[in-house]
């Protein structure tokens, strides 16, 4: 079975496509930072950021619709954490509600906190998805392991990655294995078969690990993960850095 | 000719105290192919996991090019006999085609430029130059199984151990393995239930059960079907 959920699109060829993964990841992180320090009230500083965002996501080519999709799958959590914000801040009355006995005033502060929280994660998710649909996973990894994040979290990513289709692929042979032999439809039953898949998706997991730890031992493993660095910066990846990161902060500081 | 492996008097059980070899004792020469046939749960697979080091036991002794398996040889024999997986899933654990042909060789503490060359040459021999920056899931399962191939070739091994290399495969990919595995002229041992590219690659064939070495004779055997009934085969 083929899966590419994680890095679909990141094999097209765009300028952005191209560029030095490392700069990729300097100038999103750059600008995630740049967008999470601006002052909740300046929302014409936010157009600009969304409008460089946009211009990168034309210029890579990724259908639009498909980014914007994977941006909202956020949004419930970040709701589900600031929602009740409004509620709870003081400060001066927005509107006040009477639900039999429950009282509820909703504070013009609490409702630009949630206005904050919610433009500023969703343009921080919004340059993620830009990076990772317009770099290879691989990629990635490698220019943040250039960058000096800390290896062991890198190998789980790496490891993650590769054997996260296995695992999906796995539950659904499980799961298909149960649907054509399963009669009974009984919501408990079901529960308990369920517990069943679980215990064995674990246990053929582990078996896979230990397998592979033999594997990477066979090959002269010796505790630490070395790869080769295989990037070369060019002139235009500079240049390209330089005046986005100029076009950030110039909107962030501009008066 | 030389003993490349010298085996004498191997027992072994697992931790959870599954006896897997019992009084093993086998030589292979340089060059030659070796096929090691038997059902299930012979031993099989168990036997060469410790020629590459990985299991050890305390009970007999094992040579690999002379060198006894000592954790201060261990380096040197695991670039000298190299192992293959039967599951190209556990063999291939990096995030692309290059990073996991290059493993080895990178940890052996070759020069970047020579990793490369080296890759790069080995990927033109199964024919799979052009994938190197191709996630392993992203390749049919042949390809997989060659792709692994090439994680242990590369390492340019005296020895090479397969743990059936052609299970699984269709017709064509079992032969591409097949015509590829008979242009290496390196010592092979080779475990499998694949009796015809047995017949095909090896020279001398071994047949295991219960962790002991029953039998051991040249392709002959495989033709006698009533012999190999006989053999729990």
């Amino acid at each position: 079975m083929k899966h590419s959920f994680l890095d679909r699109y990141s094999d097209l060829g765009s300028v952005i496509h191209r560029l030095d993964p490392r700069v990729k990841v300097i100038f999103f992180f750059a600008l995630i930072l740049v967008i999470v320090s601006t002052p909740p009230q300046e929302m014409a500083r936010f157009l600009g950021y969304f409008l460089t965002l946009l211009i990168l996501l034309l210029l890579s080519r990724v259908p639009f619709f498909y980014v914007f999709g994977r941006t909202l799958a956020i949004i419930p959590f970040v709701l589900l954490a600031a929602i009740f914000i409004p509620f709870f801040k003081g400060g001066e009355v927005a509107g006040s509600y009477n639900f039999l006995t429950l009282h509820l005033t909703v504070s013009h502060k609490g409702l630009l906190i949630l206005q904050n929280i919610l433009i500023k994660s969703w343009l921080s998710v919004l340059s993620l998805t830009i990076l990772t649909s317009t770099t290879k996973f691989s990629s990635l990894l490698k220019a943040l392991e250039i960058l000096k994040i800390p290896r062991v979290l890198i190998l789980i990513a790496s490891f993650f990655y590769r054997y996260m289709f296995l695992l999906v692929d796995q539950i659904m042979k499980i799961k298909n294995a149960r649907d054509s032999r399963s009669f009974k439809s009984n919501p408990l039953y079901q529960l308990k078969i369920f517990g069943y898949m679980i215990g064995e998706l674990f246990i053929r997991t582990y078996d896979r690990a230990e397998r592979i730890y033999l594997a990477m031992l066979s090959r002269g493993f010796d505790g630490s993960i070395h790869t080769l660095e295989s990037f070369k910066i060019k002139g235009f990846d500079l240049y390209f850095l330089g005046s986005l990161v100029t076009i950030i902060f110039l909107i962030r500081l501009w008066r | 000719m030389d003993k490349v492996v010298e085996i004498k008097n191997l027992s072994y059980t697992y931790p959870d105290g599954t006896p897997a070899l019992n009084e093993v004792s086998l030589d292979v020469m340089e060059g030659e192919s070796i096929g090691i046939i038997g059902p299930n749960g012979a031993g099989k697979s168990t036997l060469l996991l410790h020629l590459n080091g990985i299991l050890q036991s305390k009970n007999g002794a094992i040579k690999i090019l002379g060198m006894p398996l000592t954790s201060k040889n261990m380096r040197n024999i695991r670039s000298k006999a190299c192992l293959v997986f039967q599951d190209p899933e556990d063999q291939l654990f990096m995030p692309t085609v290059f990073d996991d042909v290059a493993f080895g060789l990178v940890n052996l503490g070759y020069e970047a430029e020579t990793v490369r060359e080296k890759v790069e040459k080995i990927l033109v021999r199964v024919d799979l130059s052009g994938r190197e920056n191709r996630s392993a899931h992203h390749l049919s399962f042949g390809e997989k199984k060659l792709v692994s191939l090439a994680t242990a070739l590369v390492m340019e091994p005296e020895i090479i151990l397969l743990d059936e290399p052609t299970s699984n495969l269709d017709r064509k990919e079992r032969r591409e393995i097949i015509e590829f595995l008979q242009e290496i002229d390196k010592t092979k041992i080779i475990v499998s239930h694949d009796l015809e590219m047995i017949e095909q690659l090896c020279q001398r064939i071994v047949v295991m059960n219960k962790g002991k070495v029953i039998l051991t004779g040249d392709t002959e055997i495989l033709k006698d079907d009533n012999k190999l009934k006989s053999l729990g085969l």
